[in-house]
């Protein structure tokens, strides 16, 4: 079944056709927002003065916090998030009034103007200092056992160590939008968002309105990657309040720097974790206590740190673990949803203690980990939920057979003993992911599916286009079904409208949601058709439909068959109905959160890749010289799509743990606030060996085409990379130790990697002298 | 045919195949915007407004000759009148009758576009690579990573772009753009354009005195190539009383070599330097690396040696390298020049030696006997368009015993790029083997300063400056030994 139609939109993208928010040409007398933010991490307003900003030149209205309508409210799951404060600041950056003017260059400049007096309070800008007074979002849970320590008796080999991951800036490449227009039921709002359906509920929030006033709709996302979840809504609020009021079109697009100031980014996680082996190198036991750094606010962070604790097994068989999940209220931005949702973080936390565990327990790291995977009899993940299909185990062996793993590692050991300036790394990690959103009711979707009396088609869904290719795979499953080609059909913009109460397109389920609505759309549609042609045309056996025909299906000569415009034609004329809905939920998944036990996945996506670096010893600088990945995308739906989805989410995941640095003021505010000093990779940081190839498996789970969701899995490949770097710098202590290696590895972390390796090379050096 | 209306304006641009003429701009419009908001092209997208990721890339045509006057640039940090009298070329343009540009198609076909946003950047930076006679049967893979380190995309990993950009090397021709040649109507027309209240653009030397003379510093702005400048006019919105635009004074864009001297004037891009240093008299490996991970290629399309020196900047890639070159600069003035040594010159963060009514004309050094004494090194968080965190240039001559001369200079160290005639006084005379390496440490630790900051530590900077400082030194006789 699978396809390889090209993207949807790939020539409006290069001519410079395809439109985003901001680029749709306004009606006269639209207005422009900016806005005021605090300037402390946490304060007491005590004066809030705009008489200067309201005369400034161009300003058309102001707003605070006491002109909302209706709600002052824009927390996504808890009520804890104000449109605009009113007197309790709770981070640097937080909205404090907004301003209309006739241009974004005067509103920004009204902004300016603005006399706001505080008086400061102490804030806590750190995990570390948030643990101290117990600081959370939302209760910490606990999962598995009661007594940590009883579970470390005995071991034969124990690594008790932290690791502290840092966050990441989404940087997609369109800067946060969105436009409201008044009409004459309520109003409309185009915005740039992965959760159209969350803008409506929130926008008919503040104004006070019932969600049938507001109509939001978007064709696509200059890039989301989990920013644009729940981080557009506000904006989205503010232009409603201000056309309502002005009853004018309004924008708000963010400056780059306002977005990477005010919107959340991915969570930095502080893990501590001990974890044992038995003097056969099986895994015994794990204690993870991770900490998320989730900003002043909940947004996601229940659920992102919540796929943190189903991901600190990553692909291993733990017999006994305890997991504990502390939900850090920081006074800083609220962080929130990036691609893999807190999955990266918690598994790159198992992935650096299993390279530690190898190396205590003298293992090679590969076959380590080969040993541990989930494997029939060992299958049961540490929230109970049984790992049903083994992939990985002969993944891992394809994958290490096609890069030539084990001869490259033996090379490399040998090349590295030279003590060149040069050193090499390599290793090899797999990715095991839990497909489902573990909040169990966003598990639903819907779809429509019209036909037009001329035969062309509109498929329409909850899910929306961030460039993932979502609308072409939609568009594929609608073509196999009716047998025609994809030019005949259009999918249309994601309006809530069309498709009511859709969740976010999130959590790598858009294809496998939506595609199973549209599924059904198509069948209950052809239901129609085929009682049509046996009622009507008189066919004694089942439409076919193919190659832009239908006949019957007894009809081997050809004889009977119409084109597909004319039998919908014919149908149209007996009155058959051409328009339906699907509507799909997941099966058999549930969870109990607090006890941590359940079956929250409706299956697992797996890959794995091998990485190999070359670093430079003198400088810690180094380059990415190989990467092989093997993926199963199941029936992959598209494989042009999904693997432009592994590529990309790979090097996405390289940026985050090699050179994207997020760096912090003392007041928390964050100073890499442009691409002049957040360095995203470019073409050069992408490894020139780079084979991507799909393991060919089907889903056992029926899902649409039996594929897998593809979105956010490949981005965890890069902790290969991580890995590899680890290796390299292990090679300068001869393999004797692991050394401790920051996230993201910058070359100068790199570089202090290899120094830290030397120093301890030379005192294991004098103690085995002694 | 050019109506009348469009042709009897002050103003005068070539937007794709159409001639404008405009009664006036604001001075202080970003050419982003111009195409954005007063023309409606919107297929040119604001990404970062800081000319780091590239999505705003357009290309600026002068004159007829189609391809040696072609420069990609950042189209947010130029200002809109910087491109008065001359073409731009945006991603609605390329596509001619016959169909899509082969960039295009060739992005299409290689499955290279996302989310769309990057895209329009991506396309006219391989326009301008493809288009401009920069390919040859060697492009290679690293020429097209190169052509695009400052376009910035998130969703692709790039694999798929590259290839793209290699497709299209093969099927590109000459005549692709023949639908947006500048006719000579059309240049004698562009010619015609003229400078416009608050924003002068003086077309000699002389000129550019009389506006010096006639403003002063605070309500100025002097202007090449803006790469630095025009960010504070869109991230700051400063308002200059007049902004005097320098970038088509030809006098200042002259490089020449007379008798062992290498003179370059202030408004020479870095990309003109950077063919200089490619081939001839004058090629310097070194040189070459250096530049190439100057900037972008958009940036060094505009940037300027004379911008890069009186911004000042404690990093300045360029200044360290001419530092060590023992480079000049000369100083005018209505009645008369001076030539100061560079060290003279940036007199501190930021501050040069220029009086207000004096501008620094062009840059000389003798040139080395053999470039290959000349070595730098750049380190940085990122290799493609990055600010260094050091960056370290040493000119050296031996004779395969002694160190018969030294110079090194530093950036990232301290608050401008300094000599380290210390470090330089240990070294000189000494054998390879002689060098007391623990007194060149030590020195550095009492002479320079790193701070810490977003790129580096003052720690890591530190290492490294004496790591590459040693590294540098032996790869001299390494090199010298093994050819």
């Amino acid at each position: 079944m699978t396809s390889n139609e090209r993207h949807e939109s790939s020539v409006a993208h290069v001519t410079g056709q395809a439109l985003f928010v901001d680029d749709v040409v306004l009606p006269e007398g639209a207005l422009h927002i900016a806005v005021g933010v605090a300037e402390d991490p946490r304060a007491e307003l005590t004066k809030i003065d705009l008489g200067n900003v309201i005369t400034s030149h161009g300003v058309v209205d102001v707003i605070t916090a006491w002109d909302i309508p209706g709600a002052n409210q824009v927390g996504p799951v808890v009520e804890d998030e104000p449109l605009l404060v009113k007197s309790d600041v709770q981070y640097t950056g937080q909205r404090i009034f907004a301003v209309a003017a006739t241009s974004q260059e005067l509103a920004r400049r009204a902004v300016a103007k603005a006399d706001i007096d505080c008086s400061t309070k102490p804030a806590v800008l750190t995990i570390h200092d948030a643990l101290k007074v117990d600081s959370t979002v939302t209760p910490t849970r606990y999962w598995g056992e009661e007594d940590p320590d009883a579970l470390f008796d005995n071991a034969a080999t124990v690594v008790d160590e932290s690791i502290y991951i840092r966050g990441q800036e989404h940087f997609y490449l369109e800067p946060q939008t969105a436009l409201a227009l008044p009409n004459e039921d309520g109003i409309y709002v185009l915005i740039s968002s992965q959760h159209p359906g969350d803008v409506q509920r929130l926008v008919a929030n503040v104004l006070g309105w019932p969600m049938n006033r507001v109509t939001v709709e978007c064709r696509r996302m200059g890039g989301a990657f989990g920013g644009k979840e729940t981080q557009a809504a506000p904006l989205a609020c503010l232009c409603a309040i201000f056309a309502v009021r002005q009853q004018r079109a309004v924008k708000y697009t963010m400056t780059r720097n306002a977005d990477m100031t005010q919107t959340g980014k991915r969570h930095d996680f502080s893990i501590d974790y001990r974890i044992s082996c038995d003097d056969q190198g099986y895994l015994e036991a794990a204690y993870f206590r991770l900490a998320a750094k989730c900003g002043y606010s909940a947004d996601l962070s229940d659920g992102i740190v919540d796929r943190a604790m189903f991901h600190v097994d990553n692909s291993y068989y733990l017999p006994r673990s305890k997991i504990v999940g502390h939900r850090s209220k920081t006074n800083t931005v609220s962080n929130t949803a990036f691609r893999g949702f807190g999955g990266p973080q918690g598994m790159l936390a198992m992935e650096c203690a299993m390279d530690e565990l190898a190396y205590k327990a003298g293992l090679e790291p590969l076959s380590f980990r080969q040993k541990n995977l989930y494997r029939p009899g060992f299958a049961t993940t540490p929230y109970g939920q049984n790992v049903e299909s083994f992939i990985l185990p002969e993944l891992i062996d394809e994958l290490a057979k096609q890069a030539s793993y084990w001869e490259r590692r033996g090379e490399i050991k040998r090349v590295n003993s030279r003590g060149q300036r040069w050193i090499k790394g390599i290793s090899l990690n797999p990715v095991k992911f839990g497909i489902s959103f573990t909040t169990t009711h966003l598990n639903q979707a819907g779809a429509m599916i019209n036909i037009f009396e001329d035969g062309s088609i509109e498929v329409n869904h909850g899910g929306t286009e961030m460039g993932q290719g979502l609308y072409t795979k939609m568009k594929g499953i609608v073509a196999r079904e009716f047998g025609v080609d994809v030019g005949v059909i259009r999918n249309t913009s994601t309006r809530t409208d069309k498709v009511p109460n859709a969740s976010p397109t999130a959590a790598s389920s858009g294809a496998d949601l939506n595609g199973m609505a549209v599924l059904e759309a198509c069948r209950s549609i052809k239901a129609n058709l085929c009682a049509f042609a046996r009622d009507k045309l008189g066919w004694s056996s089942e439409p076919v439909f193919l190659s832009n025909r239908v006949s019957p299906s007894d009809d081997k000569s050809g004889a009977d068959a119409i084109s597909f415009p004319a039998f919908i034609k014919k149908a149209y004329l007996a009155r058959i109905a051409l328009s339906a809905k699907g509507f799909y939920k997941t099966p058999n998944i549930f969870i109990d959160k607090d006890a941590g036990i359940g079956s929250p996945f409706y299956y697992f996506a797996n890959c794995a890749a091998v990485s190999e670096v070359a670093v430079d010893r003198l400088t810690g600088n180094y380059f990415v010289s190989r990467v092989d990945i093997l993926h199963d995308a199941g029936n992959s739906l598209n494989q042009t799509i999904d693997l432009g989805q592994i590529e990309g989410g790979f090097v996405q995941g390289l940026g985050w743990l090699t050179t994207e640095e997020l760096k912090w003021s003392e007041n928390g505010t964050v100073l890499t606030d442009g691409p002049a000093n957040y360095k995203i990779p470019t073409a050069h940081d992408v490894p020139e060996i780079f084979n991507v190839r799909f393991f060919k498996r089907e889903n056992s789970v029926p899902t649409v085409s039996r594929s897998k969701a593809v979105g956010e899995p490949p981005l965890m490949l890069a902790i290969s990379v991580w890995c590899a770097l680890r290796d390299a710098c292990a090679s300068v202590a001869n393999y004797k130790l692991m050394p401790k290696l920051s996230v993201p590895a910058t070359s100068e972390q790199v570089y202090y990697c290899i120094e830290d390796a030397a120093r301890a090379a030379s005192r294991l050096d004098t103690h085995e002298a002694c | 045919m050019t109506p009348d209306s469009e042709v009897n304006k002050p103003v005068i641009i070539k937007v794709n195949a159409h001639i404008y003429g405009l009664d006036t701009v604001d001075p202080h419009l970003t050419l982003l915007e111009f195409l954005r908001e007063s023309l409606h092209l919107r297929g040119t997208k604001q990404g970062c407004g800081t000319g780091d990721c590239g999505a705003c890339t357009v290309i600026v045509a002068t004159g007829e000759a189609p391809n040696e006057s072609r420069h990609a640039i950042n189209s947010c940090i130029t200002p809109a009148l910087a491109v008065a009298g001359k073409q731009v070329i945006t991603v609605e343009g390329i596509a001619s009758d016959q169909g899509l540009h082969p960039v295009q198609q060739a992005m299409v076909d290689s499955n290279a576009s996302q989310c769309g946003f990057c895209t329009p950047g991506f396309v006219m930076s391989l326009v301008d690579f493809t288009a401009s006679n920069k390919v040859s049967e060697t492009s290679s893979r690293s020429d097209v990573i190169a052509t695009i380190g400052g376009n910035l995309c998130r969703c692709t990993g790039y694999r798929p772009i590259v290839e793209a950009g290699l497709i299209a090397c093969s099927t590109s021709s000459d005549t692709d753009l023949a639908h947006l040649r500048i006719s000579q109507e059309e240049s004698r027309l562009l010619a015609k354009s003229e400078s416009i209240e608050g924003y002068i653009k003086v077309d000699s030397e002389s000129a550019f005195l009389d506006e010096l003379n006639t403003s002063e510093p605070g309500s100025r702005l002097i202007l090449s190539g803006g790469t630095d400048a025009w960010i504070e006019v869109t991230s700051r919105l400063l308002k200059y009383d007049k902004i005097i635009d320098i970038s088509d004074v030809a006098t200042l864009k002259h490089i020449g070599v007379q008798d062992g001297i290498l003179s370059v004037g202030a408004c020479t891009t870095l990309s003109r330097l950077l063919s200089f240093f490619s081939a001839g008299a004058c090629r310097s490996e070194a040189m070459v690396n250096l530049l190439k991970r100057f900037g972008s290629k958009q940036i060094r399309n505009r940037a300027t040696i004379g911008g890069n020196l009186c911004s000042a900047s404690p990093i300045g890639d360029l200044i360290p390298a001419l530092l060590v070159l023992e480079a000049t600069a000369v100083l005018t003035r209505a009645n008369g020049s001076r030539i100061l040594d560079l060290e003279e010159f940036i007199e501190g963060y930021r501050k040069t030696a220029l009086a207000k009514d004096e501008y620094l004309s062009k840059i000389s050094l003798s040139i080395p006997e053999s470039w290959s004494s000349f070595a730098f090194r750049k380190l940085s968080k990122r290799y493609e368009d990055d600010i260094s965190s050091v960056s370290i240039a040493v000119f050296l001559l031996h004779d395969n015993v002694r160190i018969n001369e030294i110079r090194i200079a530093l950036g990232g160290a301290g608050d401008r790029a300094l000599r380290l005639f210390e470090v330089e006084k240990i070294i000189l005379g000494r054998r390879l083997i002689d060098i007391d390496w623990k007194a060149v440490s030590d020195t550095l630790d009492r002479t320079i300063f790193p701070i810490s900051d977003v790129r580096a530590s003052a720690d890591y900077r530190q290492s490294m400056a004496i790591a590459s400082i040693k590294e540098m030194v032996d790869q001299f006789f390494l090199s010298s030994s093994g050819s």
